[in-house]
């Protein structure tokens, strides 16, 4: 063991290899709890210190084998699942084209009565429904960002399913690539009111293919401003031949 | 069950699959109950704990980034801080006076450094066999049983001061010895 090093410096919190070690005392689990909740407050706006933590849990990670399985009793996961689940969660259905989910979002009043005008315009004038008038209904669940645009068109038949970002807070959805190193690059922002479709950039192209990683975050109306996801993710996965 | 099939069930879990939830805990529930049994030492407060670590991998499971990574890891880390908090709450620590250290002899590379996130454990084993012996222990044990400082020093009849000692040179020893 060295010497216990007594130099003469003021103490210096902001030296790298005392976060180091702070980090490390939080993972360890040693610290009391106000020092917890500090720790952790620091890690939601310092990311730098954030990455330390991250790196001692995955590297001490490997201390979780000293953990031997134990049975829960049945009791805990019928209490879990009555926490969760037990004021029903209901499936909200919205019907109709009107207040389909981001149709209108974004697009001002004005805007919104052109469109209109120009909608019942070609239904008059076709005195048939057109093929495109689609039955509308966004499904989603309280506290999801993420909701589920189904249209249907009765004249043929065909059901699409996308998803979207909830309605109720201001926000995109962000369909982005993966490396297996480096940063994700963005495919694309989904657009509300389209058919989920997203032109994918020339020179991207290559890039998707087997074992691809695909990922959708939540992020601010219009897109991460950052041009790295900055909400959570939810959905990722890999993509594969058919 | 493979990382990639969790990570699937964990991403499931996220978009509020609950028949994928119940897979996620029947995996992975003995491994996490016996995280919080450890550390806690008693069934009945453990199980309220495992309530707790569900209820959390339900509300944050969409924010399981892709960046973070090892789903074992992720699940295991929240078991660990609910169990340790609960630890902490119930008997308050007061001897973790400074967040300053003076024992910086080395100097660390940045983290952007260093890519070894996704540790398979040997890399750990064999810088833990660096470290002397008591001292790799009580790092261990630190981590698996959730023992402060002062535990630790009762435990192994030595001061508390140099038990923190201890740990602290041992974060860095381990730190430069990974990045090496």
């Amino acid at each position: 063991m060295t010497t216990e090093p007594r130099d003469s410096n003021p103490p210096d919190g902001g030296r790298p290899e005392n976060d180091e070690i702070l980090a490390g005392e939080y993972v360890l689990g040693v610290l009391s709890l106000e020092a917890r909740h500090r720790i952790e407050a620091r890690m939601a706006t310092d990311q730098p210190f954030a990455r330390l933590v991250a790196r001692w849990q995955s590297n001490m990670a490997s201390f979780n084998r000293d953990y031997q399985e134990q049975q829960p009793s049945i009791a805990v996961f019928q209490a879990i699942e009555r926490r969760l689940f037990a004021e029903n969660r209901k499936v909200e259905v919205k019907h109709g084209l009107w207040d389909a989910v981001g149709f209108w979002r974004g697009l001002s009043f004005a805007t919104s009565a052109i469109a209109a005008v120009a909608v019942v315009y070609i239904a008059t004038v076709q005195l048939t429904p057109p093929a495109t008038e689609s039955i509308v209904a966004e499904l989603s669940a309280p506290n999801d960002p993420v909701a589920l645009r189904v249209s249907f068109n009765p004249a043929d038949g065909r059901l699409r399913i996308i998803p979207v970002a909830d309605q109720s807070t201001e926000k995109s959805l962000q369909l982005w690539l993966v490396p297996g190193s480096g940063s994700p690059t963005s495919l694309g922002v989904f657009e509300p009111g389209t058919d989920g479709e997203l032109l994918i950039p020339a020179e991207l192209r290559s890039r998707i293919g087997q074992g691809a990683t695909l990922a959708v975050s939540v992020e601010p109306f219009g897109g991460s401003p950052t041009g790295l996801p900055t909400g959570p993710v939810i959905a990722s996965g890999s993509a594969r031949n058919l | 069950m493979q990382n990639s099939e969790m990570v699937g069930l964990i991403n499931r879990v996220a978009i509020g699959d609950r028949q994928a939830f119940t897979d996620l805990y029947r995996v992975t529930s003995p491994k996490l109950f016996a995280i919080c049994l450890r550390i806690l030492k008693d069934r009945g407060e453990a199980e309220e704990a495992l309530q707790e670590v569900y209820i959390k991998v339900w509300q944050k499971a969409k924010s399981f980034a892709i960046g973070s990574g090892v789903p074992t890891t992720w699940l295991a880390t929240i078991a660990r801080n609910q169990a340790i908090d609960i630890i902490r709450a119930r008997k308050p620590v007061n001897d973790d006076i400074d967040e300053v250290f003076d024992l910086a002899d080395e100097t660390m590379p940045n983290p952007e450094q260093s890519v070894a996130m996704a540790d398979d454990g040997r890399r750990i084993d064999a810088c833990m066999g660096e470290l002397d012996q008591v001292h790799a222990q009580s790092v261990r044990r630190a981590y698996v049983e959730g023992l402060t400082y002062a535990e630790l020093a009762e435990d192994l009849r030595v001061p508390l001061n140099t038990v923190r000692t201890w740990l602290r040179r041992s974060l860095l020893k381990l730190r430069e010895c990974m990045q090496r």
